[in-house]
């Protein structure tokens, strides 16, 4: 069975709009290109496959629109999601305090899902707003992995995508494990391999 | 075009039918909901109908039909009517014509908006378009449109009846499926979900058949081959052409074993679609695409062919399924699309700028994308599967793309896509957008849906219909009233994207000009550099000359000063003698002047009794000696005695020359302008008598040096020696005598203060001359006094005397000096003696 990836997970960017959302897909996704993603007409959708732990995983990242306005009617975006990257601006004192709604917006429209929460553009000491100390503590509050980045340097950006991507792959496979154990959903793994059996 | 009349000539016509959108549009309606108040001829319109779809009355078509626009502004021919709107379609019709009507973007419409009628006054005298009409009603569907089918339907069914109407039946043609044509691709999905429910419904009685024969029409013709709906569309035989090369790569017996799979899907959709949930359904197909996907693990089929299996096998079963999957009468779609059609509709006064949306709307480029996206949308509606309709959407949203990344000149984010996403659903209107969106929600491989860019765009068109549907004041950062304003339609915003392009019109014009502009602009550049060029070349040129020429200057220089010697001589003369000649000539000049004065000034004692004139002559001409006796105050006086130096007497000699000239000339006018004066004086008692005088000789002092000095060349040029003898003296004569003697008798006298006016003695002087003429020609001096003298308007009151004068409007003291040069050349032709006088001045 030839397959260009192990893994393909979909992972969601939001936060408040002007917080770096986009900069950080695109410093990823383009920065180090390895493997097929689309051309950069926008940078509302990207795809790049990483390796991480010996296993192809291919990261399809979805920007989101971070307006107020269209907070209510994002819940599609959710749909089919692995994990979600909560992006606050360092600079800006309110894209953090939002956090907590984003978070609780994931809550809603997914049970199960990898978050992680990433405060961007720190790159300018000077204007950071948001202490590390503050964050880190909120951030352990809410059980959730902390990165600082700065899209613009590219500080931290690789780090967090990994980090991401290793959440999930770690997920997936206790799933995987989970299953294993209680014998429902297995059923779909055999009967292929019968099949198989009876052509071959 | 938003709409379009097409004929396919000479095409065995079996009806005559209207399509709007892609979808038809059935004259037999009895409902045509959206009328809500019937053109007379509906009814007999529908009369006919039901004669029409029968080849022989098809003539009843006999000329043409129109299609036109109606309805009040506000209402819009789709997104691009703005420039045809009220547009009308003719096209004639003959016999055997296929008729289709094809309004894109029609959808937008009331029914009321769009009227079509046919020569033959009635066949087509209806509505083309109401909301129902879009979702595609067709002959097939028993002649009712999908609102009335489902109506119709539904009390069939309560009624236990199988089939639903015996007038169909009769009218249908007994080869139901048409020859495909031009507007079969259009009605076909439309025909074969008809025709697909007409099968349901009669599924009971056909129930034995229709293992082998459920997907074809089976209702009226069963002598069908067994598997109709693979040879039924030329469409799924394309698609079959298309993944011929795949299909045969793959294993036969994988070949067989999809196949048996897709017919089994088709058999059981086609079997239960009208009797199980729409999402029972959804679930089977996803189901089976699962079991595709499996099935080609199994067969360890290369993962790129599996894909473009699983792309054939969704393509092809929902195809050929679409009539039965797509807005299934089983589902509420058509209501949300109708509400959702509605909707934008009600919010067509939405723009860019509400949605914080960067399109920049007068750009030409922008504009064209915004098109072009608005066209991919629409678009989604026209494609059967659902991948196409996925694909159409990733068009619509990567043009987006473009036309944000030329407003925006970067790479947009979706910050930036989800607001202009919105715009353009909401300028596009996409027909049947909910069944659209639900279809693809519900039958697309849902591995392809989850993920993927067309996935993504597809999230985010979804969010921008749940954005438009619960569309508020607060998510436009609109008050609340405004809103509600805008929604009833009271009021329209003044910068909506139509009013935007009737800007542009202009807009572009005006750009086109400003282009010419600066063309025009270069070109001037251009040329003003040339002449720059040419300039420069010209001044070196020049100065290359006058280096050339110096240069051989310098070698000739002893010629040319030799040349030059004779003239010099000539300039020696007087520079040499200039030390004796220069005070001499001016002494005699100033002799002259002073001889001159004496003369005038003893002439005028002898002429002038008044005593103020023997004031004025005194202290200018015979200085301080003459005139012991000065009662006024004289400045004339104070600068004589300081002026002791030649040079200095001489301008003021000359000045006071003059000033005696003045009164050489005026004492006849001042005479008489005393005399007038007293007269004034007695009448108004205004003091201009004195003003004048002081400002006669304030100007004497100060500002006079110019005539005086002119006098005083001129005295030379005379010659000095003349001056004491032959001319003063006839000046003296002709000026004093006659205007003496005339002027004291004559009331025209107020002429003499106007001397007095700032012009000073230029103007004095001739004002006697004037006033000399005056004897003569009343009229001359109308014309005079008008034109010199402002003080003449002071003495109209005076003049009222003399009727004449009092006409006269009076002038600027410009025009003085002309008019009274004019005067006096007059003068000068009427006396030698005066000519004299002019000569001097």
């Amino acid at each position: 069975m030839v397959q260009e990836y192990d893994h393909l997970f979909k992972l969601l960017i939001i936060g408040d709009s002007g917080v770096g959302k986009s900069s950080l897909l695109l410093r990823f996704a383009d920065n180090t290109f390895s493997g097929s993603y689309i051309t950069t007409i926008g940078v509302d959708f990207k795809i790049r496959t990483i390796d991480i732990e010996g296993e192809k995983v291919k990261l399809q990242i979805w920007d989101t629109a971070g307006q107020e306005r269209f907070r209510t009617i994002t819940s599609t975006y959710y749909r089919g999601t692995h994990g979600v990257i909560v992006v606050y601006d360092v600079t800006n004192g309110d894209s953090f305090a939002n956090v907590k709604r984003w978070l609780h917006e994931i809550e809603q429209n997914c049970e199960v899902v990898n978050r992680i929460l990433v405060g961007n553009k720190n790159d300018a000491p000077d204007r950071k707003v948001v202490l590390t100390e503050d964050a880190q503590r909120f951030a352990d509050q809410m059980n959730i992995q902390l990165f600082e980045t700065s899209a613009k340097d590219n500080i931290n950006v690789e780090e967090m995508f990994m980090a991401i991507t290793r959440q999930v792959l770690r997920t997936k496979q206790e799933h995987k494990e989970r299953q294993a154990i209680s014998k429902d959903t297995v059923n779909l793994r055999p009967r292929p391999s019968t099949k198989k059996k009876k052509c071959c | 075009m938003p709409a379009n009349l097409a004929l396919s000539k000479g095409s065995s016509i079996k009806d005559v039918r209207v399509f709007c959108g892609k979808s038809t549009l059935s004259p037999l309606c009895p409902a045509m909901s959206g009328f809500k108040t019937p053109p007379p001829l509906w009814t007999s319109g529908f009369q006919q109908t039901s004669g029409h779809y029968h080849p022989d009355t098809v003539d009843t078509i006999t000329h043409n039909v129109a299609v036109n626009k109606g309805g009040s502004s506000g209402h819009y021919w789709g997104y691009e009517s703005f420039a045809v709107s009220q547009r009308m379609m003719f096209r004639k019709i003959s016999r055997g014509d296929f008729v289709k009507v094809n309004i894109v973007g029609g959808n937008l419409h009331i029914s009321s908006d769009i009227k079509e009628s046919s020569s033959c006054c009635c066949i087509l005298q209806r509505s083309v378009f109401s909301l129902i009409s879009s979702f595609g009603n067709c002959p097939k569907w028993d002649g009712y449109c999908s609102h009335c089918y489902r109506r119709e339907r539904e009390r069939q069914h309560n009624d236990q009846r199988k089939s639903p109407s015996k007038e169909s039946n009769s009218r249908q043609p007994p080869d139901s499926p048409l020859p495909i044509t031009g507007a079969k691709r259009f009605s076909k999905f439309e025909e074969k979900k008809q025709q697909q429910r007409q099968q349901q419904e009669k599924r009971n009685k056909f129930s034995k058949l229709a293992s082998s024969l459920r997907k074809s029409t089976i209702s009226r013709d069963s002598g069908r081959l067994p598997e109709p709906w693979l040879e039924q569309s030329p469409e799924v035989e394309r698609i079959k052409q298309d993944y011929a090369t795949q299909l045969s790569s793959l294993p036969p017996e994988v070949g067989q074993d999809i196949n048996k799979r897709i017919q089994g899907l088709c058999r059981i959709v086609c079997s239960d679609s009208n009797n199980i949930l729409i999402d029972e359904l959804s679930e089977k197909v996803q189901k089976f695409y699962q079991i595709l996907a499996k099935c080609m693990d199994a067969h360890s089929v290369n993962q790129e062919l599996k894909e473009q299996i699983l792309d054939y096998c969704e393509k092809f079963t929902m195809t050929v399924l679409h009539r039965n999957l797509f807005c299934p009468p089983t589902t509420s779609d058509e209501e949300k699309d109708l509400a959702i059609q509605a909707r934008i509709r009600q919010l067509n006064w939405v723009n860019a700028k509400h949605l914080d949306c960067r399109i920049n709307e007068t750009s030409e480029e922008v504009r064209d994308l915004v098109y072009t996206s608005i066209t991919d949308l629409l678009g989604m509606d026209s494609e059967k599967a659902p991948q196409d309709k996925l694909q159409a959407v990733v068009k619509c949203c990567r043009n987006i793309f473009l036309l944000l990344q030329s407003s925006v000149g970067g790479p947009a984010s979706a910050d930036e896509f989800l607001p202009a996403l919105i715009f353009i659903v909401l300028k596009a209107n996409p027909a049947r957008l909910k069944s659209n969106i639900n279809f693809v929600t519900r039958f697309c491989n849902a591995s392809r849906l989850m993920t993927g860019e067309g996935g993504y765009y597809f999230t985010n068109l979804c969010c921008a219909v749940s954005f438009i549907e619960n569309m508020t004041a607060q998510s436009l950062n609109l008050p609340e009233n405004e809103f509600e304003q805008y929604m009833s339609g009271e009021v329209v915003p003044t910068s909506t994207w139509d009013s935007a392009l009737m800007m542009y019109e202009g807009m572009s014009l005006m750009y086109e000009h400003l282009a010419a502009l600066d063309d025009m602009h270069k070109r001037a550049d251009t040329v003003l550099e040339g002449a720059d060029l040419l300039k420069n070349k010209m001044e070196t040129f020049v100065h290359q000359m006058k280096i050339n020429v110096d240069d051989i200057l310098s070698r000739t220089e002893v010629i040319i000063r030799s040349e030059r010697v004779p003239t010099d001589i000539d300039t020696e003369n007087p520079s040499s003698d200039l030390l004796p000649p220069p005070i001499s000539p001016q002494v005699v000049a100033f002799q002259s002047g002073a001889e001159i004065l004496h003369m005038s000034s003893t002439l005028e004692k002898e002429t002038l009794t008044l005593p103020g004139f023997t004031k004025y002559a005194f202290p200018s001409d015979s200085e301080l000696d003459a005139l012991g006796t000065d009662n006024t105050p004289l400045d004339g006086v104070l600068p004589l005695p300081m002026s002791d130096s030649q040079e200095f007497l001489l301008t003021p000699s000359s000045s006071y020359g003059f000033s005696s000239l003045d009164e050489l000339a005026t004492p006849d006018e001042l005479c008489a302008a005393q005399a007038s004066l007293n007269f004034v004086q007695g009448l108004s008692a205004v003091n201009y008598d004195i003003d004048i005088s002081d400002t006669i000789a304030d100007s004497s002092k100060t500002s006079s040096p110019l005539p005086s000095l002119v006098l005083l060349p001129d005295r030379k040029g005379c010659s000095p020696e003349n001056k004491p003898g032959v001319e003063p003296s006839s000046l003296l004569d002709t000026s004093e005598s006659p205007t003496s003697k005339l002027l004291l008798p004559s009331p025209i006298k107020p002429i003499a203060p106007v001397p007095g006016d700032d012009l000073g003695e230029g103007c004095s002087t001739e004002p006697e001359s004037s006033s000399t003429t005056n004897i003569q020609n009343a009229t001359e001096q109308k014309t005079l006094e008008a034109a010199s003298l402002v003080p003449n308007s002071g003495y109209q009151g005076f003049t009222a005397q003399g009727w004449k004068i009092q006409s006269i409007p009076c002038d600027t003291g410009t025009s003085d000096l002309k008019s009274s040069q004019n005067r006096s050349k007059e003068n000068l032709g009427r006396k030698a003696t005066l000519e004299s006088v002019d000569g001097l001045l």
